[in-house]
């Protein structure tokens, strides 16, 4: 089904030689898998624009799920996400580059952080975290963790399934938006991030989700044995 | 009652051949020994409370001894009545067979047919299933957390209903029904004969793959199991557009 929905870009992926960063993208949305074809290949303008309709396709597929108003695709922001996840994912495996060109490599995005920006940087960014551990589990130590750490700080819609430090957090396109706002709702609750669950700006409305049946929803939301994460 | 063993004394009673058909209540003692004896039938093996029970009581013509030094006294009598007969005891069961009636080949009931129905029950049971209208489903999900979809699978029942199977019920105006075996049963009724369901189940659904909808005239129809499809809004949306898309 997934393969399916993904003919027009089969057939792209056929008729010409498709750019390596184009086939590791779709490959990570279709398969759930990263697949890199060679080591920090040049990505060009044509490639950057077929990702951007790819993302664009994927994002009005995704949106079915979401609800309440959906906000509008931001391109630029999509293609921004894929790029840090493409990058990311290279310096898994090859570390050519030091450490002084990071920061270059891992640049915050120059536009606005709205609810749809959110929204369609998760596409890709949502992947971050696997690649976030697999790079602790390499070296605790790397320079790379607490760059990509900064930025899903601010993005930290994509890591509701990893342990963020969750102090100072902006909440504010949250409360812009019901649909962002449902959505980090039921990630939390889907991931079973207590933590976050519990955090103040949030217990309420998971409370309000879960309603009278929370003791079969989730047990361990309002199990009382287990002190609130202490917020001070 | 426990026995009291150190006064064990051994009852016999006695009735006349033709009254065989009396000893019917107690033929179920099988502490119980028979012997016949020319137009008697002896029993023995009595315990003290089978002696004092309504069911030896209760039988007619009977004499009731016991027995003591090869002589039957009547119970409560100090004077010998008569000798211990001789004779071959044997299990009351064995004694007294059970004889079944014949098959009628005559019998021409056949015709006649039970209706099952369903009638209204005050017995309460927890509700598991819902139908609702469409678009009263649609607005409902298009604002839902997800969580509260997780349990529920659901299919579309022409023309524009939903089925809905799964705890906790959706906070919805719609038809409630609660789950007997595969059958899905609308709240307050239930299966009569309720005697009937396991059979009407194996009739309806030998296999176990369909689920059993009832209505309240007595009607029903049949969802298969794996037709159901796991409720959320991406394929509620999924669906309609399908729906749509056929129906042009």
């Amino acid at each position: 089904m997934l393969v399916l929905k993904h003919n027009l870009f089969l057939d792209l992926l056929m008729s010409s030689e498709p750019s390596p960063y184009l086939k590791t993208i779709t490959h990570l949305r279709v398969y759930e898998e990263i697949m890199l074809y060679g080591n920090f290949p040049a990505i060009s303008e044509e490639d950057q624009a077929q990702v951007g309709t790819f993302l664009q396709c994927e994002y009005e597929d995704e949106q079915l799920d979401y609800p309440f108003e959906v906000p509008e695709f931001d391109e630029a922001a999509a293609l921004w996400g894929a790029r840090i996840l493409y990058t990311a994912a290279q310096f898994l495996l090859y570390r050519q580059n030091s450490a002084q060109d990071l920061p270059n490599l891992f640049r915050e995005f120059p536009g606005q952080i709205t609810p749809g920006a959110i929204l369609s940087a998760d596409l890709s960014l949502r992947f971050l975290p696997d690649i976030l551990i697999q790079l602790k589990v390499i070296d605790p130590e790397d320079a790379l963790i607490e760059i990509l750490e900064n930025l899903l700080h601010d993005w930290h819609y994509s890591a509701i399934s990893y342990s963020l430090n969750h102090e100072g957090l902006s909440f504010q396109n949250l409360e812009q938006s019901r649909c962002l706002m449902q959505l980090y709702l039921n990630r939390i609750v889907d991931k079973r991030n207590l933590k976050l669950a519990h955090h103040p700006f949030f217990a309420p409305r998971i409370g309000s989700d879960l309603g009278i049946y929370a003791s079969q929803l989730w047990t361990d939301f309002i199990k009382p044995e287990l002190p609130p994460y202490d917020w001070n | 009652m426990a026995e009291d063993l150190t006064n064990a004394i051994t009852f016999y009673l006695s009735v006349d051949d033709i009254q065989r058909d009396d000893l019917g209540a107690i033929r179920h003692w099988n502490n119980l020994m028979i012997g016949f004896c020319e137009s008697l039938i002896w029993l023995k093996g009595f315990t003290s409370d089978q002696v004092n029970s309504v069911e030896v009581k209760s039988i007619p013509d009977k004499k009731l001894y016991y027995e003591k030094g090869g002589k039957l006294f009547f119970k409560d009598s100090l004077l010998p009545e008569r000798n211990l007969p001789s004779m071959l005891w044997s299990p009351i069961e064995r004694g007294l067979p059970v004889k079944l009636p014949s098959l009628n080949h005559n019998y021409f009931g056949l015709e006649e047919k039970l209706k099952i129905s369903l009638e209204p029950t005050l017995i309460e049971r927890e509700a598991y299933a819902m139908i609702v209208p469409l678009n009263i489903l649609e607005s409902y999900l298009s604002t839902a957390p997800a969580i509260r979809l997780s349990n529920i699978s659901w299919a579309i029942i022409r023309p524009n209903f939903a089925f809905l199977l799964g705890k906790p019920l959706l906070p919805l105006a719609a038809k409630v029904y609660w789950q007997h075996q595969d059958f899905i049963i609308p709240a307050g009724y239930e299966l009569y004969p309720p005697l009937l369901s396991d059979d009407l189940s194996y009739i309806l659904n030998a296999k176990g793959t369909n689920w059993i909808i009832w209505n309240e005239d007595s009607s029903y129809f049949v969802i298969r199991k794996n037709q159901l499809s796991a409720l959320s809004l991406g394929s509620f949306r999924r669906s309609m557009k399908n729906i749509n898309e056929t129906a042009l």
